[in-house]
């Protein structure tokens, strides 16, 4: 591991108050919630945080509240923030896009710097970020979070602008492009006819939109009346749905009673948007065209260039051909750069690309990285739990937690994951935004 | 102690989302009670017994009707999970109702 102890950083957890109440008023309007009691540590240190999705926020936030008189920089050009776990919501008709934005202005807190550019190059051996200008900054410790990238490009004929013309649908590119999908999935449902819902080979975010959105498809066509004389097909590029196995093979069965087949190791490799056929590579290599009405096609997903050509990307193992962050599992901690952590989408690990993931493991690494300022090693250790409301019909959802694992891991007792179940959609419809924003307040 | 703190800021969150309508909702309510004070009507007590009623009457209706303000249905509701759930909000709502009730009543009977 790089030595990255730098004798200017000055910090002293027993030279602190305490600080802060449970809940307290507090400036302005007298209307806010605060954190629990927390330990404010003096640190002059410079951490860099790039990106400002849900795990970048959260951690500038939490960094604020708990560092006295560090630097803290936010590196993004991003002015406005989407709340992404809603896009399924919109590409499914339930909610409209504007339900889904934010401005980074007011989720970014005072005494942050913001620099409105994207990191174009990470030097981890000499502490530095460079972004897309040119600034060059430098860093004592670094949190990487910039989300991931969707290689649409991967697949050859596919054009991201056309979503939502000729039964062209993706629910992950952009509030604007779930929408489209929507008017897309609208006009298919009410005339039924042939659709292809497509999973991925590499690893992506919210790997149950494509599920959901399977689901809802079927339970839109049921409610016009065209599901029977209609077909659903699902080719996912690996041998499974979903990674835990339990819930894979929940999903399957279901599918099985309502018909929908699945085709294993069929890998969306081509598209005729113009002529409405896809083609697909299957284990042996051949190729198969067929033709549809209606496709839903998840990116393939990978590290932005910056990360995965940077010396942070795994070097070697599964996560090295995506570029993903080479990060410990349990401490989020970069496994060669100890004064570097990974938050959210763009951590190489087993599984986890989700919201839920960002809430349960940004204040673990906020803790670990004021753990290694003062020089001690990290104690907190994630167990990689993460969460999927998975919507099966219009009112309805399980509440599929789990860990690394691959254990379910139900938040309250009660729950029962394999269970339909309205709380589970009244969560998803109503109540997973609000705590969304606790977390990129940095609350939760 | 986490899931308290969960519940704690979800439900603020969703406040500050829905603050117009909970201002605008308790203006009304502050409204209500200046005039049961200015209009020197019955002591509460008197108002407690139809706020209650109509608090019971408002949950049975909100009990079988809140799936549907949801965009789901009572036939989702599956298990004792869903049950609590929905018969939770519908108590909300039936709380809310009475305390404008009870005002109500107190000005209609001075």
């Amino acid at each position: 591991m790089t030595d990255f102890k730098d004798e200017k950083i000055v910090l002293s957890r027993r030279s602190f108050l305490a600080a802060g109440a449970a809940v307290t008023a507090a400036a302005g309007t007298g209307l806010s919630l605060s954190a629990p009691a927390q330990a404010a540590i003096k640190s002059n240190a410079h951490i860099v945080v790039v990106g400002s999705g849900l795990a970048g926020l959260g951690i500038v936030n939490r960094l604020r509240k708990q560092l006295d008189g560090a630097k803290i920089t936010l590196v993004d050009a991003k002015k406005v923030h989407h709340y992404q776990p809603g896009f399924t919501l919109i590409a499914t008709g339930i909610w409209p896009k504007e339900k889904v934005s934010d401005t980074n202005q007011e989720l970014i807190p005072a005494g942050v710097e913001w620099i409105q550019e994207m990191a174009k190059e990470f030097k981890p051996d000499s502490n530095q970020v460079i972004t897309d200008s040119g600034k060059v900054l430098k860093y004592d410790f670094l949190v990487v979070a910039t989300g991931l990238h969707l290689d649409y490009n991967q697949i050859e004929g596919m054009d991201e602008k056309r979503i939502g013309s000729k039964g062209l649908t993706s629910v992950y590119h952009s509030p604007e492009m779930a929408e489209a999908s929507w008017k897309s999935m609208d006009e298919f449902r009410k005339k039924g006819g042939k659709a292809l819902m497509t999973l991925p080979g590499t690893p992506i975010k919210c790997a149950g939109a494509p599920l959901k959105m399977t689901f809802m498809l079927a339970n839109r066509m049921e409610q016009s009346g065209t599901l029977a004389d209609s077909e659903i097909t699902f080719h996912s590029a690996g041998t499974t749905v979903f990674s835990v196995p339990v819930i894979n093979q929940e999903v399957l069965d279901r599918w099985q009673k309502i018909g929908i087949p699945v085709n294993f190791q069929s890998k969306l490799v081509g598209i005729d948007i113009d002529a409405q056929r896809a083609t697909f590579e299957l284990a042996d290599g051949s190729r198969v065209e067929e033709d549809y009405d209606f496709i839903h096609v998840p990116p393939p997903m990978r590290a932005p260039d910056s990360v995965k050509n940077s010396p942070l990307a795994w070097q070697e193992g599964p996560m090295a051909g995506g570029g993903w962050l080479e990060v410990d599992p349990g401490t989020l901690q970069h496994k060669r750069y100890a004064n570097v952590f990974g938050a959210g989408d763009i951590n190489g690990t087993g599984k986890g690309k989700t919201a839920a993931t960002v809430k349960k493991s940004v204040p673990i690494i906020v803790d670990n990285l004021l753990s290694v300022m003062q020089g001690l090693e990290p104690k907190q250790i994630f167990d990689g739990y993460t969460s999927c409301p998975l919507l099966v019909r219009e009112g309805a959802a399980l509440l599929v937690e789990f860990d690394y694992k691959n254990n379910l891991t139900p938040s309250l007792p009660l729950v029962q994951p394999l269970q339909d179940s309205y709380f589970a959609w009244l969560l998803k419809y109503r109540l997973f935004k609000p705590s969304y924003m606790a977390v990129a307040k940095g609350r939760l | 102690m986490y899931e308290i703190w969960l519940i704690i800021n979800t439900f603020y969150e969703l406040a500050l989302m829905n603050l117009g309508l909970i201002v605008g909702v308790f203006v009304v309510w502050a409204g209500l009670m200046v005039a049961t004070q200015i209009k020197k009507t019955q002591p509460w007590c008197t108002s407690m017994k139809p706020a209650l009623l109509v608090a019971v009457l408002v949950w049975v209706v909100s009990f079988m009707l809140v799936p549907s303000m949801t965009k789901s249905s009572f036939a989702n509701v599956t298990y004792i999970l869903d049950y609590l759930v929905v018969a939770g909000v519908a108590a909300a709502i039936a709380g809310l109702v009475a305390v404008f009730v009870a005002p109500l009543y107190l000005l209609v009977r001075r």
